[in-house]
């Protein structure tokens, strides 16, 4: 019983431990990824912008 | 990263931002230290789970998995109440950032209690001599975890819609009325899982070393409930501020 008990205890350990950090990198990395893609649209949203002021001044001329 | 710093704001930029904020470009002070002392709690707890607290004359070892299976369904249900209040808020309040909070507690609550459902199954192999039995607690928390999981993906078919977020706040609400029944299920019906721990209202079963060991993981796991839910949180604010400048510029 008690080697058995000892067994099944290492078990949920691992399975604790193992789940949190897995799923603590997995947020990380969704955090890092999106903000990768918020600094493209802002860089993107800035070249739009760009373009229009291009425009607006082709126009005025 | 380095657009954050820029000082000129242009209109679309300018309506993703004002509305839910600045940008957080790292991690806040509280989430630092969050996860800083989740770190060290989980230390402690480690060494009172296996080495400070004695070894239980009955269930041998394997009782030792308690520490941990307690704080896990303890947060599993807190989330499940805080989606349910994240819910209601949202619908009298009309405000993106509670859908936020209510998404980032399911997500982290269907965790929560994914790990209670597998060490109370490794707990009960050696006690019990089955890996599971249709006891009204494991049946009822069974439950919660397919209401979490419709939860997840009623939200993930309607996306990131005002009628997603309501529809995702009834559902919360309604369903929160599981979690009294949880807590209760041993007292309303036998049962073999064992009675609470902690029940509210009576003095605690528990020897105080045990105890000292419980709250310990309970006050670690919290911790790191906390520090989650900020990272989740933050991760739904950045990817709401990415959609609205995406729109801004198609």
């Amino acid at each position: 019983m008690q080697g058995e008990g000892v067994t099944y205890l290492v078990a949920a350990y691992a399975v604790v431990w193992v789940a949190l950090f897995i799923y603590l990198a997995f947020i990380t990395m969704r955090i890092r990824a999106v903000r990768t893609e918020l600094a493209a649209v802002e860089e993107l949203v800035h070249e739009h912008e760009r373009e229009q002021e291009r425009k607006a001044q082709t126009e005025t001329k | 990263m380095a657009l954050a710093n820029r000082t000129t704001e242009t209109k679309p930029r300018a309506a993703a931002t004002a509305a839910h904020g600045s940008r957080p470009d790292r991690l806040p002070v509280v989430s630092i230290v969050l996860g800083a002392l989740s770190l060290v709690g989980m230390l402690v707890s480690i060494w009172a789970d296996l080495i400070y607290a004695p070894t239980d004359a009955i269930e041998g070892d394997a009782q030792r998995i308690f520490y941990f299976h307690v704080p896990s369904a303890w947060l599993g249900m807190l989330s499940f109440c805080v989606l349910a209040v994240a819910g209601v808020v949202y619908l009298w309040k009309q405000d993106e950032r509670w859908d936020w909070i209510a998404r980032a507690a399911a997500e982290i609550g269907v965790v929560f209690i994914t790990v209670t459902l597998i060490t109370g199954s490794l707990w009960g192999r050696p006690i019990w001599g089955t890996w599971w039995t249709w006891d009204a607690r494991l049946t009822t928390t069974l439950i919660l975890w397919f209401i979490y999981i419709a939860y997840l993906m009623l939200r993930s078919y309607m996306g990131h819609t005002p009628a997603g977020a309501r529809a995702g706040a009834v559902l919360g609400i309604v369903g929160v009325i599981d979690v009294p029944i949880i807590y209760e299920s041993v007292n309303w019906w036998r049962t073999l899982h064992p009675q609470a721990v902690l029940p509210i209202g009576s003095s605690p079963n528990l020897p105080p070393q045990m105890l000292l060991a419980l709250m310990l993981s309970l006050a670690t796991f919290t911790l790191l409930y906390c520090f989650l839910m900020i990272q989740v949180y933050q991760f739904q604010k950045l990817q709401t501020q990415a959609r609205l400048l995406r729109a801004s510029v198609e």
